[in-house]
């Protein structure tokens, strides 16, 4: 990229080959920092591989770093390289090296940086997509009518509500049971209807790799499919009020059996407070009464039917 | 390329024409309509605003320093973090790029003696002010200020779920900002369109006025997104609409659609300008052109274009939105960003880079905001956003994006043009020390709140329990941010030495290459006495270096291959290959 058509001659002297040298210099960093990333951090990569969705994120993460450090070490190599080399003295005493047409545009490196760059973005596009419909969702909430769905025609299906300022559980399998503790079985693919009785909430179910917002009044699906026994983090994480920061909660994957064995027991324990509760809806209205907890089926006036839910209601109070 | 007969230089009156009496001191601050003085209001208001955010940073960063903290309760911290963006985005960002910097150099730049609509500017000012007191005025009500959030999600900015008196205020607060950056937005256009000097072309303004139109533009599209929206949030609130609530039937993510449609067009209104200084920035002090000055242009146009078709990435997690649509536009965004950032590292191509402070901020810009991009494109694929998504890995990438522009990119304009706008140096050391500072502290109050993010850290929480493991990248970020207070802290005693004991500075202290450098520092009350001939994109440096005119440049491409030859000679003749 000189331009010694413009330059005069007298001041013309020997370049080093920037082009060259800059390439060399960031293909090292490049293969080093990648390898160094790929071997070393790779595996610790969050959110770890509990579930299928966790995996794939990890997978993710690990591929979106390994194109973008390089893409990285590419502005910083050439921007220390600049610092380095081409550092001129004070204002106005020295003449730029070079001006003419190679100073203000070059269309082939240009068109090479676009298509260059274009590409990249469309690559990982497609990966992203890929990642997004291969695992069913990815774990992401899907809204009401989830597009992509898991292979498994009989995921277990977990209710959570949100409210201010904290989450539940009900497990339509097991008599609409409420809990609030998290409690899946292993190897199990789980579809979650995440639903918020006030304000947005967001059901962030950190080792599983499921994020999805809990909107009012809407049944947003979520899917995942555990891979390994372990511990669950429940937070939210859309800010909710005053004591956002202190809704979370933890659960845990258990193997099958045990699920099994837990849950029977639960259902039990909890049959004389199940019994008292609204039935199962994908979502539900607030008791308006105030802020107690209480909920009643969506789209049903709790005042038109006492006998059926404001009645009951009013004894679990 | 338009040829105009050569004006008579200098022009016929070089003396001050009389404009009658001008007041001085708060007089003329409450009743200029001179852009120059309206300029340096918004600059120094928006820069006050900057300082007092940054101070809530630091009572933030305290809050969070060391588990379970208890310095300040989760309703002030709420206050703090929804105040410390509100007044960031809202009252400094924007205001300081388009209301200070530009409001004072775009007509300089195109040669202007104001701009086009100087009451309705003034009016803009005094609207941006009225609204930045209403919002901060918020703290003295009973219930205190906002505490949603500066997104102000509905439900939870309802009636019930945030009553009182200082949510309304933020709201109104934020109608009045917003009605003033639409008459700037207005006034930009207008100004540009209309006001450029003789020869002064589209395509020979610099890449700065480029920015701001494009920055206006986009202020006149997503502007009023954003005032109708807050309208109907204030109708929600106290005529009982349930436009955002479910009882009646309204639908709460109808806000996020609307305050996102606004709010990521703000995003590129908060950077383009920064842009546009860092632009000019690194052309002048590697005493170089603009390399690829189209393509930036049409960059910009296209960043511009694209960014209105982006907001839902806000949205991934709502369950509401069509990914991969958003995914797409999100990622094809990154092409002429990077368009851009092949542009400024080609302008600093064996350049002869000095480095004042402005020019390393530039560079400062450069790193930090390359990170910050990154990590965006990161978060543009749907499973990544998933894991991070309102945790500290977002808040960290914004603020690499947004700190990235609007501070370095911000303080490389404020350096640059400063003695422009005052007719004082600042002191480079001071400038120096100031930078390295916010640069080493930006780090290290930024990179372990990535890696917050990644161990599971949410945004927007008051208080975590030290058996999260959190506690010490905590620390280490809020060491960082008091290194930022720090680096302010120096600026401001910087602005103090040059207020008190003035080094003054010339018309073209930087040999800039730009119209504004061929004025006065700081500019008599109509700009220009005279105007040098415009032939380029740069016709100051044209006249201060006949023996290296960009036109002479152009010539002798046109007279070896023509116009074609103006790209084809670029890479016939690389360095590489002539050797």
């Amino acid at each position: 990229m000189s331009d010694t058509s413009v330059r005069p001659s007298s001041t013309l002297r020997r370049e080093p080959r920037h082009f060259r040298r800059l390439l060399a210099i960031w293909f090292v960093v490049s293969v080093v920092g990648d390898v160094l990333f790929y071997t070393l951090v790779g595996p610790h990569v969050p959110p770890g591989t509990e579930t299928s969705t966790a995996a794939h994120q990890q997978l993710d993460f690990n591929v979106l770093f390994v194109v973008a450090l390089p893409v990285v070490f590419a502005i910083w190599v050439y921007l220390i390289y600049a610092l380095v080399v081409w550092k001129g003295g004070e204002v106005g005493e020295t003449e730029p090296l070079m001006g003419g047409a190679a100073a203000r545009t070059h269309l082939r490196i240009q068109l090479w940086w676009i298509m260059g760059t274009t590409a990249i973005v469309l690559g990982l596009f497609v990966f992203g997509t890929v990642e997004l419909v291969l695992p069913a969702g990815a774990g992401g909430g899907e809204g009401p009518n989830p597009i992509w769905t898991p292979k498994s025609k009989n995921p277990l299906q977990v209710q959570v509500i949100a409210q201010q300022w904290k989450f539940t559980y009900r497990y339509p399998a097991y008599g609409g049971m409420e809990t609030d503790q998290l409690v899946l079985p292993n190897n199990t693919a789980i579809a979650f209807h995440v639903t918020s009785l006030d304000v947005i909430h967001s059901f962030w179910a950190y080792q599983l790799g499921v994020k999805a917002d809990a909107n009012p009044d809407q049944d947003n699906v979520a899917f995942t499919t555990t891979n390994e026994v372990g511990a669950i983090t429940v937070r939210c994480s859309e800010l909710c009020g005053l004591w956002h920061g202190a809704m979370f909660n933890y659960g845990k994957v258990v193997p099958k059996a045990q699920f099994a064995t837990w849950a029977q027991q639960t259902e039990a324990q909890l049959a004389p407070v199940t019994k008292l509760l609204p039935p199962f809806s994908y979502t539900y209205n607030p008791d308006a009464n105030g802020a107690d907890g209480g909920y009643y089926p969506d789209n049903v006036d709790p005042y038109s039917k006492p006998e059926i839910y404001g009645a009951e209601s009013k004894k679990a109070q | 390329m338009t040829l105009l007969a050569e004006r008579p230089s200098p022009l016929s009156h070089p003396e001050e024409p009389e404009h009658g009496h001008e007041p001085s001191g708060v007089l003329n601050w409450l009743t200029s309509t001179d852009h120059k003085v309206i300029g340096k209001s918004y600059t120094i208001t928006s820069l006050v605003f900057f300082c007092l955010a940054g101070v809530m940073a630091v009572v933030i960063r305290t809050q969070l320093a060391s588990p379970d903290g208890t310095i300040v309760s989760q309703h002030t911290y709420n206050e703090l973090f929804t105040m410390h963006g509100s007044l960031m985005l809202y009252l400094f960002a924007g205001p300081f790029a388009f209301g200070g910097l530009a409001n004072y150099i775009v007509p300089l730049q195109v040669g202007a003696p104001d701009m086009a609509f100087p009451r309705l500017n003034a009016l803009s000012y005094w609207l941006y002010l009225t609204g930045g007191l209403t919002m901060i005025a918020g703290f003295l009500t009973v219930g205190g200020a906002a505490d949603f959030g500066w997104v102000a999600y509905a439900p939870l900015s309802n009636a019930v779920n945030s009553p009182g008196a200082g949510p309304d205020m933020w709201i109104v607060a934020l109608v009045l900002t917003g009605f003033s950056a639409i008459f700037t937005g207005v006034n930009i256009v207008a100004t540009i369109f209309y006001l450029r000097a003789p020869g002064l072309t589209m395509f020979r303004l610099p890449i700065f006025t480029w920015n701001m139109l494009v920055t206006a533009i986009l202020i006149l599209v997503a502007f009023p997104v954003l005032t109708a929206a807050l309208i109907l949030l204030w109708c929600d609130r106290h005529l009982g609409a349930h436009i955002f609530t479910t009882t009646g039937g309204g639908v709460p993510v109808l806000w996020q659609n609307l305050f996102w449609f606004f709010g990521h067009p703000e995003v590129y209104i908060l950077a383009l300008p920064y842009f546009g200084m860092v632009t000019d920035v690194l052309a002048t002090f590697s005493r170089k052109p603009v390399f690829g000055y189209r393509g930036m242009i049409f960059a910009t146009i296209s960043i511009g274009a694209l960014s209105t078709a982006v907001w839902a990435h806000h949205m991934f997690t709502t369950g509401v939105v069509l990914l991969p649509f958003f995914s797409l536009m999100s990622y094809l965004i990154a092409v002429p960003t990077g368009i851009k950032f092949f542009n400024w590292i080609g302008t600093m191509w064996r350049g002869s880079l000095h480095f004042t402070t402005a020019m390393l901020f530039a560079v400062g810009f450069l790193i930090v905001f390359l990170f910050g991009g990154v990590t965006g494109v990161l978060l543009a694929a749907p499973p990544v956003d998933f894991a991070t998504h309102n945790t500290y890995f977002v808040v960290a990438h914004f603020h690499e994006v947004l700190f990235g522009s609007a501070v370095f990119g911000g303080f490389a304009g404020l350096y640059y043009w400063y003695p422009k706008m005052t007719g004082r140096m600042l002191r480079e050391r001071l400038g120096q020390a100031s930078f390295w500072f916010m640069f080493i502290g930006f780090w290290v109050t930024f990179l372990p709140q990535y890696l917050l993010g990644l161990h599971g850290m949410p945004r927007r929480i008051a208080e975590y329990a030290a058996s999260e493991g959190w506690t010490g990248l905590n620390r280490v970020s809020s060491v960082g941010a008091y290194l930022l207070f720090i680096s302010v802290a120096i600026m401001v005693v910087n602005f103090y030495i040059s207020w008190r004991r003035p080094i003054v500075a010339s018309g073209n202290p930087w040999d800039g290459q730009t119209l504004e450098w061929a004025a006065a520092s700081p500019p008599v009350h109509h700009n220009f006495t005279w105007l040098p001939p415009v032939r380029s994109e740069r016709p100051v440096w044209d006249f201060n270096h006949p023996e290296h005119t960009t036109q002479q440049h152009r010539q002798s491409d046109h007279a070896t291959d023509g116009l074609v030859g103006v790209a084809t000679t670029g890479f016939t003749d690389t360095g590489e290959e002539s050797e």
